[in-house]
């Protein structure tokens, strides 16, 4: 702690008739040579405060600043130097000018009754000053303190922890976080590997058990969680000053959609020594069924279609069927329900009857059978045609694990579904208090492709307002990062109890979401370096920015020079890789050999029931679960039938 | 003390009174005199250019002073007058930047002790401030006695300039220069002194005649006029010259127009060229909004700019103030 | 192609105890007969292949003249269809418990029949050009299974064998063996065969449209009212077989009338009635029986009649019904009530239906469910089940 004895004022407040002082808002002029800026937190201490401690103490943070000279009018500096602007810098003297700053009140003491500020000493303010100034007394002491660290608030030299409210960041009083800020940055997401890793360490034990479920929408942001990241001597001094060990995630469990082949993962964290760990996502009939409004409303709405989904998951999926011309069918793939669909058109086609089936139109069932194709064509990998499904751990989720679902490679549509059935998934879960952790921190970036601002209702973007207004009663929080705030709908990104900003874009600042921002405060947001963030908070009564160091994981893009991804193996070769990865005795011929002219979907299956399993001798579970060859034996020439005993009578 | 005394002579029965003379923020311009000089430099007064690339002394003191006055009260037809002087020294270093090294002010009342109404006279005695006692002669007509009051306050601030800048005059270090405004023929010590330089912005003195004063009043810009010493035997012997910093085409004679006093020295003649020089430098940045900008340095105009901001803030006249007051 | 399948003949049933005029048990002789008409059916389809989908026997050790009955049979086929290769495999009924159990199919291997009792066979019929997998019980519920999966070299690929698809397996309503071996549909492949032949379910029933079981040639589960009700809820004509054509496999059911009927009489609900009141009606379902009750297998369940009640019915008239038919089982139902047991600390001890009443009133129920109607309609499906047990044996 940075801490003089005597504080040494580095300001005055100041007012005039057109620069009052307020309740809510003061200026206050330094030496030209402050080290203070925007962002600084101060503290003015009117007359009578200080040691006796019984005057007026607020607390500010600048918010503009201002420097002027006694120049009169341009015109003169021209006049001065005789028009040659070179001259201007040999004048040999340097006129009076002045820092000014406005700053916006965060905090009087006393708080009642509410005056203007007083035209009182400026200083710096301490470790404890911003404790008290960000309101943060309130929950970093007591029996149950919820202070989870943010970042380092920095100004002139001197840096202080900030902590966020585990009770407004992740609930029950308030919840959600929404991070914008330019791309190409890695703020955005290293903010929240940063702050998620906090979280790990100081949720409060009262709260319980919490987990996290991250989808990685591009490239390898998020593959290397669990690998350590370099971190420089600033970046450690500033985790030890936050209280937060350094380390990388420990429990970190991937899941990625298969290629197209069935067996390749389509992620980047396919280097040999990491890709034992990921776990394949791979989604049936009746796991696209439950969620296929979202397949349908991208592009409209359409109650006949939703009705025809709802009558297929309630009455055909899974059931023996009659399709009410003469067949019958249990629909279990969509093979099956292929099957069903062609009954039914060639049905109506062959009888004539009418353009309807079961009080659906034709085109109705046309769409959704396009739709349904459409995303086991496009998805193929994520969603299997027969093969069995493999979900995430619903249930069985784990306290302080991330779970990362790589979606960076799956087609728009996929990532909608996987989006909409996994947050639903947690919902239910969270609900009927099943989930296996108390609370769920959902990490989802692009969010302006999720909830966009305008364009028609999605399924995907109710369940986010959904999620955004009643989530935190659950535990089901949304950590949301975009570009740009403005195209996010207002009511998701309003109901984020806490807001991040990394650099922003000029455009993006001058709409009206900016604009109680002051024109300082949004130059430097447009100018923010990484590693800066600023901050709302519903216990801050203005936004504050801070420092926070470099998460300690490996980042995607270096974990992909350090572990780079394998090459697609041949399908043979990738099954070998995977069993091998189950159980090191394996030879590859072993497998090469079992699965020699084997249907590639039985191979897929097999494996699938193997990584399920996880059984002692994976080889033998593999190869009974394949099932042994039978060789055909030509049926031998049969002899002539001999006559029956004569004796033998009719037995009955 | 501020106002004290002003409160308690009301309060004895003086009259309140609120007048502010035109002339009691300035200075009174100087006597317009007749003078004769003679020329140190040249056989005739000529013009030179200045050596522009001079470059200025590292380290530069300016020296100037402020007065105001303003009548407060009224003891039948003897005036009460409140008196401000102040003067201060700021020194620039290498940052280019003017820094205050000394000051001083001085608060004082201006009357007619003797003709003061007994209460009054005693209140003003009482309150301990200082008074300048005028002569039984400059009462009478108000515009007599406010002259002569003005003749104090003028005294008063030329005093406290003197005695600043001669205290500020020994501590000068070496290759310092000190730049005053206004004579520098009104002490000795600084009228010696190696390194100092008198500023003068008013003409009313006249030294030439003829084709000399055409010379000397319309010497162009970026140059001197030859050094000449005046001569007068109410000031210390000087040696002076005419420097234009602006073009006075298109304006008045007088624009731009200083004149320099330095130590009555041959090295002085040698000097001045130098001196000009960086003197011209110091018409940059310009002195606006003060209307005299044209040839008030701008570091003399900081002195004042700051003697005004610590100044007592009653002292300007508020608007509207000569509305008839209720008498209560 | 045209092949026959045929699955579930349960050879060697025994059932009551009414005698043939040979002194064989009469519901044997029954089943025997099904099979002798399913035969003289085949004789005329012609068809190339025959298939016998398991169970052929209804025990592992059956008797002498079933073992005699099928030998006769299947040489009449060999005879009548020389061309027409037999495949029979063995079920979870006639395969032995222990390998040291020899089993008596391997007898009718004389008749050039191919029997597959214990591994997986695949046999090819190069004439017909023509695979077939056969895959009897004990190879699906040994550690290792077959891969049930075509192979190259044959243009039609057949598969059959005897086992139950584990999404038709409904506890309440199953119609099948619990000794089955359960498979699932990925399993199957069905999509793969041009055919696949199955055993073990007892009502004819599609998995898929070319994966088909026959149902067995009779009522030869002991739940035979339960394969009433599902036939005819499935609109399955009966008992019979089916002929396929492959490729395609366009099947045709082939019925296989039965000896006699299963008749389930329209129920009486006894409460209020009197045991004379309950004989009447009784007598008037006796009555409508069409066909006559002669000879017949006859159920009628009589709802709510309490011990006295039913005491006083009027036994010799039953006793009469009892003689006309094959079998007539009155089921006489007591109306739900307590019963003090005297055995062990005091108390009552509740009746099934009670406990389940009991459970099901306080059970967490989601909002929007009326509990009322949801208790009732649990205690309703405890007494179908009860109905249904109530018939065994």
């Amino acid at each position: 702690m940075i801490q003089r004895q005597t504080p040494e004022s580095i300001g005055r407040v100041v007012a005039t008739e057109l620069k009052p002082a307020t309740p809510h808002q003061f200026h206050f002029w330094t030496a030209n040579e402050t080290t203070i800026g925007i962002g600084a937190i101060v503290k003015v201490e009117g007359p009578g405060a200080g040691d006796q401690g019984s005057g007026r103490v607020v607390f500010g943070v600048v918010t503009d600043g201002f420097a002027y000279s006694d120049l009169a009018t341009p015109l003169h500096d021209v006049v001065g130097a005789e028009g040659d602007p070179a001259k201007a810098a040999e004048r040999p003297t340097v006129r009076q000018e002045i820092r000014l700053w406005t700053a916006a009140v965060l905090r009087q003491e006393p708080e009642e009754p509410l005056q203007p500020v007083p035209l009182g000493a400026v200083y710096l303010a301490s470790d404890a000053d911003v404790a008290q100034a960000l309101r943060m007394d309130a929950y970093l002491t007591g029996a149950q303190p919820t202070g989870i660290p943010v970042g380092l608030y920095t100004a002139a030299g001197h840096e202080a922890p900030v902590y966020l409210d585990a009770d407004f960041l992740l609930g029950p009083e308030a919840a959600h976080l929404n991070i914008s800020g330019v791309s190409g940055l890695a703020t955005k997401t290293s903010a929240v590997e940063f702050l998620l890793a906090s979280i790990f360490q100081h949720f409060p034990a009262h709260k319980g058990r919490i987990a996290a479920l991250c989808f990685n929408v591009k490239g390898p942001d998020l593959c290397f969680l669990d690998r350590p990241g370099a971190l420089d001597d600033a970046d450690r001094r500033r985790y030890e000053r936050l209280g937060i060990t350094p380390q990388p995630f420990e429990r970190v469990r991937y899941y990625a959609p298969c290629k197209a082949d069935g067996v390749n993962l389509n992620t980047l964290r396919t280097h040999p020594d990491l890709v034992g760990d990921v776990e394949p996502l791979v989604w049936g009939l009746e796991e696209v069924l439950d969620f296929a409004e979202v397949l349908l409303n991208r592009d409209d709405i359409d109650a006949k279609a939703d009705a025809f989904i709802d009558f297929l998951s309630d009455r055909v999926l899974n059931k023996e069927f009659d399709d009410g011309f003469g067949g019958s069918h249990r629909v279990q793939t969509f093979a099956d329900l292929d099957g069903l669909f062609r009954a039914i058109f060639d049905g109506l086609e062959l009888t004539g009857r009418s353009d309807m089936w079961r009080t659906h139109h034709i085109a109705t069932i046309r769409k959704v059978r396009n739709r349904l194709s459409n995303i086991s064509t496009r998805c193929k990998g994520l969603v299997t045609d027969d093969g069995p499904s493999n979900d995430l751990p619903w249930g069985r989720f784990e306290d302080r694990t991330v779970y990362v679902v790589d979606v960076a490679n799956v087609d728009a549509l996929g990532q909608d579904l996987v989006f909409a059935r996994a947050v639903s998934k947690l919902r239910e879960h969270l609900e009927r208090r099943d989930l296996g952790v108390e609370a769920v921190v959902v990490f989802v970036d692009e969010l302006n492709k999720y909830a966009p601002g305008d364009g028609p209702e999605t399924y995907v973007r109710k369940m986010l307002l959904d999620i955004s207004e009643r989530g935190r009663y659950l535990g089901l929080v949304l950590f949301a990062a975009e570009q740009f705030r403005s195209q996010v709908h207002r009511r998701v990104v309003g109901n984020a109890g806490t807001t991040l900003f990394g650099r922003m874009d000029a455009d993006e600042l001058a709409t009206p979401g900016y604009q109680v921002l002051s024109p300082a405060t949004k130059i430097k947001l447009a100018t923010l370096p990484i590693g800066e963030l600023m901050v709302r908070h519903p216990h801050f009564t203005q936004p504050i920015f801070l420092r926070f160091p470099r998460p300690a994981v490996l980042r995607g893009r270096d974990g992909v020079e350090r572990f780079p991804p394998a090459t697609d193996l041949p399908f043979e070769d990738a099954v070998v890789r995977q069993l091998v990865r189950l159980d090191r005795r394996i030879r590859p011929n072993q497998v090469k050999d079992l699965i020699a002219e084997r249907r590639p979907d039985d191979v897929r299956r097999a494996l699938a029931a193997v990584r399920r399993t996880r059984p002692e001798d994976a080889l033998a579970y593999f190869r009974r679960i394949l099932g042994a060859r039978v060789a055909p034996v030509t049926a031998p020439a049969r002899e002539a039938v001999p006559p029956l005993n004569p004796i033998s009578e009719e037995p009955y | 003390m501020a106002r004290g005394w002003v409160d308690a002579i009301v309060a004895a029965g003086a009259v309140p009174v609120s007048y502010v003379p035109e002339a009691s923020i300035g200075r009174q311009a100087d006597a317009a005199e007749a003078t004769v000089a003679e020329l140190v430099e040249d056989a005739e007064l000529r013009t030179h250019r200045v050596d522009a690339a001079a470059p200025a002394p590292a380290a530069v003191s300016f020296l100037d002073g402020i007065q105001q006055w303003r009548v407060v009260g009224q003891s039948g037809v003897v005036p009460l007058v409140r008196a401000y002087v102040a003067a201060a020294v700021r020194r620039r270093g290498g940052d280019r930047r003017l820094r205050t090294v000394a000051e001083r002010s001085l608060e004082f009342a201006i009357t007619h002790v003797e003709a003061l109404a007994a209460p009054v006279r005693r209140a003003l005695e009482d309150s301990g401030v200082t008074v300048v006692n005028l002569a039984a002669t400059d009462l009478g007509q108000p515009s007599r006695t406010l002259r002569a009051a003005h003749v104090q306050v003028d005294r008063a601030r030329e005093q406290l300039e003197r005695q600043l800048g001669e205290r500020c005059v020994t501590d000068l270090r070496d290759g310092e220069w000190l730049i005053v405004d206004g004579l520098l023929s009104e002490s000795e010590l600084l009228a010696r002194h190696p390194r100092t330089l008198g500023v003068i912005k008013s003409h009313g003195a006249q030294f030439f005649s003829g084709a000399d004063l055409e010379r000397a009043l319309t010497v162009p810009a970026g140059h001197r006029t030859s050094v000449f010493a005046p001569q007068s035997h109410a000031h210390q012997p000087i040696y002076s010259w005419y420097l234009r910093l602006w073009p006075w085409e298109g304006n008045d004679l007088l624009y731009g127009l200083l004149r320099i006093e330095a130590r009555a020295h041959r090295e002085t003649v040698a000097a001045a060229a130098g001196a000009s020089g960086w003197l011209v430098q110091e018409r940059a940045p310009v002195s606006t909004p003060d209307e005299r900008w044209d040839r008030l340095l701008y570091a003399i105009h900081d002195v004042e700019t700051y003697l005004r901001a610590r100044a007592p803030r009653d002292f300007l006249s508020p608007t509207a103030s000569r509305l008839p007051r209720a008498a209560s | 192609m045209k092949l026959a399948h045929l699955a579930d003949l349960h050879l060697g049933f025994r059932q009551y105890d009414r005698q043939t005029s040979r002194g064989g048990n009469q519901r044997e002789a029954d089943v025997a007969e099904a099979f002798r008409r399913a035969v003289d059916d085949l004789l005329v389809q012609r068809p190339e292949l025959v298939l016998l989908a398991g169970d052929v026997f209804h025990s592992v050790r059956p008797t002498n003249p079933a073992i005699l009955f099928l030998f006769q049979q299947l040489h009449r086929l060999r005879v009548g269809l020389p061309e027409s290769p037999v495949v029979l495999i063995a079920g979870n009924h006639d395969t032995p418990r222990s390998a040291e159990t020899g089993t008596i199919l391997k007898l009718y291997e004389a008749l050039g029949v191919e029997v597959v009792t214990d591994q997986a066979r695949r046999i090819s019929f190069p004439q017909l050009d023509c695979a077939v997998l056969a895959v009897p019980h004990q190879a699906l519920v040994q550690a290792e299974r077959p891969a049930l999966r075509p192979e190259r070299g044959a243009a039609h690929n057949i598969l059959v064998l005897h086992g139950v698809l584990e999404d038709i397996m409904d506890p309440e309503w199953s119609v099948s063996d619990y000794g089955s071996a359960r498979l699932t549909r990925a399993d199957l492949a069905a999509a793969q065969w041009d055919y696949v032949a199955l055993g073990g379910y007892h009502v004819r029933h599609d998995v898929a449209p070319n994966a088909c079981y026959p149902g067995s040639l009779e009522y030869v589960n002991p739940r035979a009212w339960v394969q009433l009700r599902e036939e005819a809820k499935q609109k399955v004509p009966g008992k019979g077989y089916l002929l396929v054509d492959v490729p395609g496999a366009r099947t045709t059911f082939r019925p296989v009338p039965s000896v006699r009927r299963h008749i389930d009489l329209p129920p009486v609900h006894g409460a209020g009635l009197t045991a004379k009141e309950l004989d009447a009606e009784i007598a008037r379902r006796v009555a409508g029986s069409k066909p006559p009750i002669d000879d017949q297998v006859v159920r009628l369940i009589v709802y709510d009649v309490a011990a006295g009640t039913a005491r006083d019915l009027d036994h010799p008239t039953i006793r009469q019904y009892k003689a006309r038919a094959l079998n007539f089982h009155l089921d006489l139902r007591r109306p739900e009530q307590r019963r003090v047991v005297g055995v062990g600390a005091p108390g009552q001890r509740h009746t099934l239906p009670d406990t389940l009443r009991e459970f099901l009133t306080r059970r967490p129920l989601d909002a929007d469910l009326n509990r009322d109607a949801f208790v009732r309609l649990g205690v309703e499906y405890l007494d179908r089940v009860g109905g249904a047990a109530g018939e065994q044996g």
